[in-house]
C-alpha cells in the first residue's frame, strides 16, 4: 500500500516559500568567494594598500541573512561590501581614499579581465562581473571612525547606545562626491554604521539564533560545540519573514521599482515587530500587525529611525517624494490582505491569487512539486464535530486571555 | 496629522487587515467605514474559518467615546433580542459602558479582539450550542444591573443597582442616605464602609454612564 503523507500545515508550505526564495548554497559560496578574492587582491604584497591593512566585508541583506534568490535567471545579484583601510580622517581627503581604493579596484578588474570598467559612483564603486552568476557589486571605501561616532550619540542623548561597544566599535565615515568637503582635509566626513546595524539586528533576535543554533546542533551538524556554529549556518524566522516580505514587495513594485519601500525599512520595522516568534506563520502576523507601530511622528513628519544611528530617518525621501511614503502603505495592505487570507481564511494548499502574483509564480510552482496545491476558490467547509471542537477551542483562548465580553440588548 | 486621540484609518487597519482580511475600509469625516466579510478565526485552521458573516460597521474616530455601530447584513443571524440583535440588523456587542470600564485595555485594537470578535464567536458557539459562550446580559435594565453587578463584585437588582451608583458617583457621600443594600437603614449605619471603598476602588467618575443609562431603561420601561 501506497504510504500517505499527512496533508501540509500553513507552516509547511511557507517554509518552502521561504526556502525557494533563499539564495542557493552555490550563490552564497560565491559571494563569499568574490569578496574573499578582492580582500586578498587589495591585501597582496604589491598592493598600493598594503601598509593600510584593507578590510572588505559584506554589508546589508547578505550580512544579515535576508538575501534574496534573483527574480529571474538573468536577474542581477547585489551584493554590498565595505572597504576599509587603517587610517585617520585628518591624513587625506575622501576623495584620495575614494581614488586610491578605486586604483586598486581597477587593477583587480584589469587583472581578472573584467568586461566593464568599475565605475566611480557617488559614494561607492561598482564593478559588475560578467559571467553566468549577474553579480553587480558595490564596494563603499571607508575607514574606522568610532570616537566621533561615540561622541555624538553621547552628545544627542543616545547613552545606551554610546556604550554599546559591539555596535559602536563597527562604525565608519565614508567618502561623498556630493559632500562640500570632499576634496579637503577636514575632520567632518560623512559617517555610516552598516556593521553596527548588523550587530543591533542580530540582537533583536539573539535568543531564537541560539535556539536555531541548538536545534542545528541536536540534529547533527559538523560543529564540535553550539557556540562554534556561525550566524550564517541557521537561519530564523525573522530573517525568513523579512525575506517573503521583500520579495512580496519586489513582485508588487515589478513596474515602479523606484518607488518601492525600501528594504532597510521593511528590515528595521519587522526587526521591532518580532518578538521572538518561532513559527514563520507567528512571526508574519507578529510583524504584519505591528511594524507601522514603529514609524513615529516627529513635528508632522514621518520617522523611522536607524536604530543605530536615531538621528538618521530611513524615511526622509517621504516629504519631498510623497509616493514612497503611499506606496509603503499600499505594500503594507497588500501584504495584510494576502498573508491574513492565507494564515487566517484559506486551507494550507489554498494559496490566495494575490500571495502567488506577488511571491512569483514560479516559485509556486516549485511549492507545489512537493505539495499538493489546489486553486479552488470555494470556502473550506468542515463536517460538524470538527467545527464544534474548532470554535470550542477559540472560546477557550478567548476565556484564558481574559477578554471575555457578554451581548446584550437595551429592550426585551 | 491627526490628533493623538483620534481614530484613524491607519489605526483600524493596524487591528483589522491581517486579521479580517476580508474586509475593506473607507474613510468620512466622523468615522471609519468597514465592510465585507468578517471571519471568526484565531489563526490558521486546516479547514479555514468557523464561520463568516457580512458586516458593515462604523467605527468613530472620537473611539471610544462613541460606541461602534455593526451590522450583520448577511441575514445570517435572526434580528430578534434573544440572539442580541436589532431589527435593523444591528449588533448589540456588549454593554458599552461596562467593557469601558472593566477592560484593562480600551483601544480600538482591545476592541477588535474583544467585544467585535467575541460577539461573531459567541454567534457561532450559540448556533452550534444553544449557549453563550461568555454568558449574555439580561435586555434592559436589568442587563445594566448586571453590569453593576460585575463590577461591585456581589449581585444587586435594578433599584440596588441605581442606589449603589448613585453613591458611587456623587460627589460626596452623604451618611443620611438609605443604604443601597436594601436594608431600610441610614448609609451610615449600614455598608458606609464598602461604599467608600468601592468608590476609592472604581473612582467616582467611571460608573457614571453606566448609572445613567440605567436610569434612562428604569424610567422607559416604567413608561411602557
Amino acid at each position: 500500500m501506497p504510504t500517505i503523507s499527512p496533508p501540509p500545515s500553513h507552516e509547511d508550505v511557507l517554509q518552502k516559500i521561504a526556502k525557494e526564495i533563499d539564495v542557493t548554497p552555490e550563490t552564497s559560496e560565491a559571494v563569499i568567494a568574490r569578496y574573499q578574492s578582492l580582500g586578498s587582491w587589495l591585501d597582496r604584497p604589491n598592493s598600493t594598500l598594503k601598509g593600510y591593512d584593507p578590510y572588505v566585508a559584506p554589508q546589508g541583506s547578505f550580512l544579515i541573512g535576508t538575501a534574496n534568490r534573483p527574480i529571474t535567471d538573468t536577474d542581477e545579484i547585489d551584493v554590498d561590501l565595505i572597504c576599509r583601510l587603517n587610517s585617520s580622517k585628518g591624513d587625506q581627503t575622501q576623495k584620495q581614499l575614494k581614488m586610491a581604493i578605486g586604483q586598486e579596484v581597477m587593477s583587480y578588474a584589469q587583472a581578472h579581465s573584467m568586461k566593464h570598467t568599475p565605475e566611480n559612483k557617488r559614494r561607492c564603486w561598482t564593478l559588475k562581473y560578467a559571467d553566468q552568476r549577474n553579480f553587480h557589486t558595490d564596494i563603499l571605501p571607508c575607514i574606522s571612525d568610532v570616537n566621533t561616532y561615540r561622541s555624538r550619540l553621547s552628545a544627542n542623548g543616545y547613552m545606551k547606545l554610546a556604550i554599546n561597544d559591539r555596535i559602536t566599535q563597527e562604525a565608519i565615515a565614508i567618502t561623498d562626491k556630493t559632500n562640500p568637503g570632499y576634496d579637503v582635509i577636514t575632520l567632518n566626513w560623512p559617517s555610516s554604521n552598516p556593521l553596527g546595524f548588523a550587530v543591533w539586528f542580530m540582537q533583536e533576535m539573539e535568543d531564537v539564533l541560539r535556539y536555531e543554533k541548538l536545534e542545528l546542533f541536536k540534529r547533527g551538524s559538523p560543529y564540535a560545540k553550539v557556540e562554534d556554529i556561525p550566524d550564517h549556518a541557521v537561519k530564523t524566522t525573522l530573517q525568513k519573514a523579512i525575506q517573503i516580505l521583500k520579495r512580496h514587495r519586489d513582485l508588487m513594485f515589478a513596474d515602479d521599482p523606484e518607488h518601492k519601500p525600501i528594504s532597510i525599512i521593511i528590515t528595521t520595522l519587522a526587526a521591532h515587530a518580532y518578538q521572538g516568534e518561532l513559527t514563520l506563520v507567528d512571526s508574519l502576523t507578529a510583524i504584519l500587525n505591528g511594524m507601522d507601530r514603529f514609524v513615529e511622528v516627529v513635528d508632522g513628519k514621518r520617522w523611522i529611525r536607524n536604530p543605530v544611528n536615531p538621528e538618521e530617518n530611513f524615511a526622509d525621501k517621504w516629504q519631498e517624494m510623497p509616493e514612497k511614503e503611499r506606496n509603503f502603505y499600499s505594500w503594507l495592505d497588500n501584504a495584510r490582505r494576502d498573508f491574513g487570507t492565507y494564515i487566517r481564511v484559506n486551507r494550507p494548499t489554498d494559496i490566495p491569487t494575490g500571495m502567488v502574483n506577488r511571491l512569483g509564480a514560479k516559485v509556486m510552482d516549485r511549492v507545489k512539486e512537493n505539495f499538493p496545491i489546489s486553486k479552488s476558490e470555494t470556502p473550506a467547509v468542515a463536517a460538524a464535530p470538527a467545527l464544534i471542537t474548532q470554535t470550542s477551542q477559540m472560546v477557550e483562548r478567548v476565556k484564558d486571555r481574559g477578554t471575555e465580553t457578554a451581548p446584550w440588548c437595551d429592550k426585551g | 496629522m491627526s490628533e493623538p486621540s483620534t481614530l484613524t484609518i491607519e489605526d483600524v487597519r493596524r487591528a483589522l487587515g491581517f486579521a479580517q482580511p476580508l474586509l475593506k475600509f473607507t474613510e468620512s469625516d466622523d468615522a471609519i467605514f468597514a465592510y465585507g466579510v468578517f471571519i471568526v478565526s484565531d489563526g490558521p485552521h486546516p479547514n479555514g474559518p468557523a464561520k463568516r458573516f457580512e458586516i458593515k460597521c462604523f467605527f468613530f474616530k472620537d473611539f471610544p467615546k462613541r460606541e461602534p455601530i455593526v451590522i450583520e447584513n448577511g441575514g445570517v443571524i435572526p434580528r430578534i433580542a434573544d440572539r442580541h440583535m436589532y431589527k435593523n440588523g444591528v449588533c448589540c456587542l456588549c454593554v458599552w459602558q461596562e467593557w469601558l470600564v472593566l477592560s484593562q485595555d480600551t483601544s480600538f485594537q482591545a476592541f477588535c479582539d474583544g467585544p467585535l470578535y467575541n460577539f461573531f464567536l459567541s454567534q457561532t458557539w450559540f448556533e452550534q450550542t444553544g449557549e453563550w459562550p461568555f454568558d449574555e446580559r439580561s435586555h434592559g435594565a436589568k442587563g445594566i444591573a448586571e453590569s453593576i453587578s460585575q463590577l461591585l463584585g456581589f449581585d444587586v437588582n435594578e433599584q440596588q443597582a441605581n442606589l449603589y451608583s448613585q453613591a458611587i458617583s456623587a460627589k460626596k457621600v452623604k451618611g443620611h442616605w438609605p443604604c443601597p443594600c436594601g436594608s431600610n437603614k441610614k448609609l451610615r449605619d449600614c455598608h458606609l464602609d464598602e461604599v467608600i471603598s468601592l468608590r476609592e476602588q472604581l473612582g467616582a467618575g467611571t460608573i457614571l454612564g453606566l448609572q445613567s443609562l440605567l436610569q434612562n431603561l428604569m424610567k422607559a420601561e416604567r413608561e411602557t
